[in-house]
């Protein structure tokens, strides 16, 4: 019976540029341990890639990395059955042993890489039956270190510090079960030449299971993230090229039509589903590549980045800014992916390029006059530094912020309220959540969560904010000089007196006020060049106000039924006569939003039967704004304007789209 | 103005009950007395698996004693209680405000814990102490003051009554105070987010657990519905510093639910708490960490076998609102609950509070006395020294694969599974409400579903379909962009959902309106001929669908074969058809087993890619049904014209397309539910096949073999 094991966790990929230095294991080992709460000591592991050892010696040789039982009869089946296979082994070495299980590296030659990969799938079936071994790590240009630890303690059992290569994977695992302490399921899974490190959960674990056995798959440890490997190898060996393989595994809406229909469904049981960002390591022997994708909405987080050497992708910012502060950062935009190669730089930004502009510059990291230095701080420890500092003065300034969570979290209970926190640097997930009297100050970035379940006081911050930014804000203003990510402003409610206010300079990416009740989201979009707004618009909205400055396609406006699924509704309704059959084309190339008010009375009361099932589609209208509205959000941009240190009152005078409920309450 | 404050007699039941006349009946004999009724309750014909395990030295015959001796006293991260109770999680706005206060004031009486729910806090709640608040994904009414006011906080991921689906409290109870405490319109349906937006993990979790341990300095709890992977997730929260976990059972009290989730999604609690415990155990992850655990808990004897099998408290929701006056009428999601428990506030009907009050403090009292008097004759001085003693414990006709989940022995028999009724009333009925109002069916709490309860006619009855909880979240199926549609015979024909109407043997009307339904809402057709308008997707025999069946075999064509293992190896040797069509109406063997074969036949030769896999039956009742066989392999499902005739049975025939037209968006709008519920974004590609997303509930191990799917629990 197969296992199941989910996890959670903190990943990391590193690319270096051509012609730039190579990354070293001790900068790696520092960069995830930066994310260290984010895992556990139950299991972490490191892939290096080297390009140029594929080159040296026999076209033949290669390397297997296996885990196995201490038991000779083990290592003596492992030799047997790749010698079955003509796979001779030429050299073995123990790298490490935990309490029963070792680790050999073997130099094998072998007539093909098929033939090899043909033994190992094997080999793999039967060691893991009996549960006495895997092999984790093969090819030419790819070494897995992997074992049960933190990331510092992997590092330390092989000795990583020291080995330099041009590509490094870095994982720290959260499992939830219990055979956290073999390292078996430690991350990066990898198959010939390829390696993965994953965060989040697959749904289609148990179809991809399926569609990997039917291909000659075995000796699966049960976890989901080995499947990514195993399918992006398979894919590969079809014959797709990088790009197309990964189109195939991050299964992109049908809306998007990247994949066509035959394709669709001939790898119906080969594509991933469920929240999940993955780094995937390959080399394709003559060039290597770092491959981002994660789920269409962009469930787990990860951040984008590149220097003048490297390149990178992480789940939180610190990872990055921990070697190099001046990095160039972005995030991946759902229904996107990034791929880099050594030789290519990067082919896939992972986001439209033009966006790339839009996100904030690096933070800055020391002021002047700093209160708190939270280098030295633990990543909860802020708050009760700041209490101890607010006894004495209302304004707390903090210097070197690197991902320090639930900042202001614990500030009602100790007391403290009126202070103006100032925070330098990048600040790490579920800012000013439940936040009721403080104000925040960020010079810099701000990670996930950030507001949740405000009701009062500001948050302000110079440069971008990540995903599920102001969730059920309810009362008191968030200001982001910056973009902000997904699931910006969901849930926001308002509550007679108390209307909060949460103000973008930037854009944003999708689900912008989904569920929202109240309060009023506005989005400016200063940077002109690209759309200010992702998709789902305004879903499932049942109060409140969105202004975005600019035109926003109708089609990001709420979900949309697909449109072929509409033509054949607009048919059926010309077949009743409803509709004029010379006017189904036209119907149907409408968006939803646009076309449910053309349509007659009896035609609207079926599409909306279908298509907005409990919850209509919001309403949106594309105008400058009323009298009263600039009455009201005057003042709030002056605020803005003030805390930003820019004038933008200018821009109210610009035509906005104007979201809103559609749905009368009470009403189907 | 209607003040409650007696019982109101029990309604005639009709169909099959969990929540029956007999177990009504003891609940109100202690609400109404306070002393012990009854202990070592059996139930012969139960086909409920807790119902079918038993204490080893029960006498049934015993009458309780009034004064027993045993300790039924307990501590929970530091919080005395005097019996293992939790009143659970039922909010302000499910209920109608006076209960929430008689629930809240009886549990600082009996020195028991009541949580609050979702709604937020109602004022008069407030003055309580012995209360858990609870952080959902809506955070409906919490504030750091509200947050502060309980002994503890409960993370409330999902519910046992619909594993992946958020909180649904229907507009038409949101009247002005509930509007006020939940800060939304009045009259709009307050849906929870299914998943947490800012919980997609397990290292998520772990966050907003430690967020607010640092916010509150409380004791944090994590409610989750029993699922597949029950005992990894509850393992998971241990390990992220949880102080416990709730773990609520399929079948489990609530407002609303959609039946389809209801009746098809999560597992029975008693699988999920001696899977839980058995791992926590393992991991050494058990001590000082609290398990809760609830669902359909009715009596004493149930607690103290959920305690034996690893709970430390159980948890109460539908015995306490039946101890309050709840006649079990399956209405709490329409408003007007005549017992005025789950009724809206509009000022007509009110709970006496001190009725309320005084039943429930005797009930619980009563209750505890019971299970202090199975404590006595167990001879066990606490009822902390019966937790895990599954050695007390021995099953009765169950297979054996159940009996080593629960950790207990027992007699192994494989239980017959055909014992139910095709079309039961509460099929005939659920279909009757499809077809009026085209919506996923709504319904109360106190669940009929089968195995537990409606006896199973299929195997699928048998099957539990996963519910997403934490580690793989649920998506949320009222707004996220859930992919129905299916690709079949290699891309040619697209159908919005894996629905295909056999109209074969429809003529006149019914074709008609079953035709255009299904073009209108992009679904397939099966028939021998295509009329005029629907080529596009038709399978037909003869001519003019896009594509074509047969019963002999023809290249480019489907292949129709009666549903029978015996002719598998045979008829996957042709080659050049497009797929199959497997009929149950033509063999003699389930279409479950079939398909599923079929499926590992093609998939063991490397081949199934090229083909599709239709299943065909006119014994096909429900989504429920289609889902599963999806995950056993079908590419698609042919159902019978003759449900709409069902649906309709003796109602009228007017507006027969419309009927037709409401029947399907049902159908595909639970389909979308169950997909969400189960955290999966695009069905064909995720749910095809995938049996890990499928659990078995004491279904005979030779067919849960057969078709590769493991019982609930296991690990």
């Amino acid at each position: 019976m197969m296992r199941y094991e989910p996890s959670g966790c903190g990943i990391l990929g590193i690319l270096r540029k051509k012609g730039s230095r190579k990354i070293r294991g001790e900068e790696v080992v520092r960069a995830i341990e930066r994310v260290r709460y984010r895992g556990s000591d139950k299991g972490a592991g490191f892939a290096v890639f080297n390009l140029e050892e594929s080159g040296v010696g026999s076209n033949h040789r290669y390397y297997v990395k296996v885990f196995v039982e201490k038991d000779p009869n083990v290592l003596a089946e492992v030799f047997r059955e790749l010698a079955a296979y003509g796979v001779k082994v030429v050299s073995h070495n123990v790298e490490v042993c935990s309490s029963n299980i070792c680790s050999y590296r073997l130099g094998v030659e072998a007539s093909s890489t098929t033939i090899l990969k043909k033994a190992i799938m094997k080999l793999n079936t039967l060691l893991w039956i009996k549960r006495v071994g895997k092999v984790y790590s093969a090819g030419r240009s790819v070494d897995v270190y992997k074992g049960v630890g933190y990331p510092e303690d992997i590092a330390k059992l092989y000795s990583i510090h020291n080995i330099e290569g041009d590509m490094w994977l870095a994982h720290t695992r959260q499992p939830t079960n219990s055979p956290g302490h073999y390292p078996y399921w430690s991350h990066p899974f990898a198959t010939f030449d390829i390696a993965i490190v994953h965060n989040g959960d697959l749904s289609s674990f148990g179809a991809n299971v399926e569609f990997l056995s039917s291909r000659g798959w075995g000796g699966f440890v049960g976890t989901d993230s080995e499947v990514v490997a195993m399918l992006f190898d398979q894919l590969l060996s079809e014959g797709y090229d990088v790009e197309d393989a990964v189109k195939i595994l991050a299964n992109p809406s049908r809306k998007h039509h990247i994949l066509d229909p035959s394709t669709d469904y001939i790898y119906r049981n080969a594509r991933l589903d469920g929240p999940f960002t993955a780094i995937i390591g390959y080399s394709s022997g003559d060039d290597l590549y770092m491959i981002v994708i994660a789920d269409r909405s962009k469930f787990r987080p990860v951040i984008l980045a590149e220097d003048q050497e490297w390149i990178y992708a992480a789940s939180e910012e610190n990872e990055v800014r921990e070697l190099s502060p001046n990095a160039r950062v972005w995030t991946l935009k759902p229904g996107y992916y990034f791929i880099a190669s050594y030789k290519k730089g990067i082919i896939s930004y992972g986001r439209p390029e033009e966006e790339l502009e839009s996100f904030s510059p690096p933070p800055i990291f020391t002021p002047e006059g700093f209160d708190i230095d939270a280098r030295y701080i633990d990543y909860k420890g802020l708050d009760s530094e700041i209490a101890r500092v607010a006894s004495t003065k209302n304004i707390v300034r903090i210097a070197n912020v690197m991902g320090h969570r639930y900042i202001g979290i614990s500030l009602p209970r100790r007391g403290v309220k009126n202070v103006r926190i100032e925070l330098y640097g990048v600040v790490g997930n579920c800012l000013a959540n439940l936040n009721e009297a403080n104000y925040f100050y960020v010079y810099g970035n701000v990670g996930d969560d950030c507001g949740d379940t405000m009701h009062g006081g500001k948050v302000v911050i110079t440069g971008d904010a990540r995903d599920v930014l102001a969730q059920t804000l309810q009362g008191g203003k968030i200001f982001v000089g910056g973009n902000a990510g997904n699931r910006v402003g969901i849930q926001m409610r308002e509550y007679r007196e108390k209307r909060p206010y949460l103000v973008i300079g930037g854009r944003v990416d999708d689900y912008l006020g989904e569920y929202m009740a109240g309060g009023v989201i506005i989005i400016l979009n200063k940077n002109n060049r690209s759309e200010p707004v992702g998709s789902y618009v305004g879903s499932g909205m049942v109060g409140g106000r969105i202004y975005i400055r600019g035109k926003v396609y109708p089609a990001r406006i709420g979900p949309q039924p697909p449109r072929v699924e509409m033509l054949r509704f607009l048919k059926a309704m010309v077949i009743e006569g409803y509709i004029k059959s010379r006017d189904l084309e036209d119907l149907a190339d409408q968006s939803y939003i646009d076309l449910i008010d053309k349509l007659p009375e009896e035609v609207m009361r079926y599409a909306r039967k279908l298509y907005e099932e409990r919850i209509g589609m919001p309403r949106y209208e594309y105008r400058e704004l009323y009298e009263e509205e600039i009455k009201e959000l005057l003042p709030v941009i002056e605020e803005y304007s003030r805390d930003l240190g820019r004038d933008y009152t200018e821009l109210l005078n610009d035509k906005y789209t104007v979201i809103t409920a559609r749905k009368i309450a009470g009403s189907r | 103005m209607v003040i409650v404050r007696s019982y109101l007699a029990v309604p005639r039941q009709l169909g099959d009950e969990f929540w029956d006349i007999e177990r009504i009946d003891h609940i109100r004999r202690l609400a109404a007395t306070g002393k012990p009724y009854k202990v070592f309750v059996t139930r012969k014909n139960s086909m409920r698996i807790l119902d079918r395990v038993r204490f080893r030295f029960e006498d049934a015959g015993l009458f309780p004693d009034e004064n027993p001796v045993a300790d039924t006293s307990t501590e929970i991260s530091g919080i005395y209680m005097a019996s293992p109770i939790y009143l659970g999680d039922m909010s302000y706005g499910a209920l109608s405000g006076n209960p929430n206060i008689a629930i809240a004031m009886a549990a600082d009486a009996t020195e028991v814990l009541a949580g609050t729910g979702e709604g937020g806090l109602h004022p008069e709640v407030a003055k309580y102490k012995r209360i858990f608040i609870q952080w959902a994904s809506a955070r409906f009414g919490v504030d750091i003051s509200v947050l502060m006011k309980g002994l503890g906080v409960v993370i409330k991921i999902g519910q046992g009554a619909k594993p992946g689906i958020g909180g649904h409290l229907p507009g038409s109870k949101v009247t002005e105070p509930i509007s006020l405490t939940r800060r939304i319109p009045i009259g709009s349906d307050a849906i929870s987010p299914a998943p947490h937006h800012d919980i997609y993990s397990i290292e998520d979790l772990g966050q907003r657990i430690e967020a607010l341990k640092e916010a509150t300095g409380k004791p944090v709890y994590v409610k989750v519905a029993a699922t597949n992977y029950t005992p990894y997730i509850v393992s998971g929260i241990a390990r992220m510093g949880a102080d416990g976990v709730i773990i609520d059972g399929h079948g489990a009290g609530t407002g609303a639910t959609p039946l389809m989730v209801r009746d098809n999604v999560g597992i029975p609690i008693e699988l999920a708490v001696a899977s839980a415990n058995t791992i926590l155990e393992r991991n050494g992850l058990r001590d000082r960490f609290v398990i809760i655990a609830g669902g359909r808990v009715s009596n004493a004897t149930d607690a103290a076998k959920l305690i034996a099998l690893g709970a430390d408290v159980v948890s109460i929701g539908t015995g306490a609102l039946i101890a309050m006056g709840c006649i079990m009428i399956h209405k709490c999601h329409v408003g007007n609950c005549p017992a005025a428990l789950t009724n809206k506030i509009d000022g007509t009907r009110m709970l006496d509070i001190e009725f309320g009050y005084r039943g429930l403090v005797n009930f619980i009292r009563g209750f505890t006395l019971e299970l202090a008097n199975i404590l006595d004759l167990l001879g066990l001085k606490s009822v902390r020294e019966l937790r895990g003693r599954r050695d007390l414990l021995v099953g009765e006709d169950l297979p054996k694969s159940i009996l080593e989940i629960l950790g207990i022995e027992g007699l192994a028999t494989d239980p017959e599974y055909r014992v139910g009724e095709l079309w039961s009333r509460r099929r005939l009925s659920y279909l009757g409400e499809l077809v009026t109002k085209g919506d996923p069916v709504i319904i109360g709490m106190g669940s009929t579903g089968p195995p537990d309860v409606e006896k199973p006619y299929r195997i699928a009855d048998w099957l539990r379909i996963d519910g997403a909880q934490v580690t793989r979240p649920s998506i949320d199926p009222y707004r996220e962009d859930i992919e129905t549609g299916f690709y079949l015979a290699g891309g040619k024909l697209y159908i919005s959902a894996p629905v295909i109407f056999d109209i074969t043997d429809a003529e006149g009307e019914t074709r008609r309106a079953i035709e255009w339904a299904s073009l209108a809402l992009g679904t397939g057709l099966f028939t021998d001929k295509a009329d005029e308008g629907f080529e596009e997707i038709s399978i037909s025999r003869d001519w003019g669908g896009v594509v074509e069946w047969d019963d002999l075999p023809r290249i480019g064509k489907y292949l129709r074969i009666p549903s029978s293992t015996r002719i598998l190896q045979r008829i996957v040797e042709i080659k050049g058809i497009l797929g199959y069509i497997v009929d149950e109406d033509l063999g003699d063997q389930d279409l479950e087993l079939v398909v599923s074969e079929l499926d590992t036949i093609l998939k063991n030769a490397g081949i199934r890619y090229r083909y599709d896999i239709l299943a065909k039956s006119s014994r096909i009742r429900d989504p429920g049904d289609i889902v599963k066989l999806i995950m056993l392999g079908a590419d698609s499902v042919i159902i019978s014209n003759k449900i709409l005739e069902i649906a309709i049975g003796s109602g009228n025939r007017e507006n027969l397309k419309r009927k037709a037209f409401n029947l399907l968006a049902g159908i595909k709008k639970e389909i979308s539910l169950l997909a969400g519920a189960s955290g999966v974004y695009s069905l064909q590609s995720t749910l095809t096949g995938n049996r890990e997303l499928l659990r078995a509930v004491g279904l005979q191990d030779p067919i849960a073999l057969g078709i590769r799917v493991k019982q609930a629990g296991s690990l």
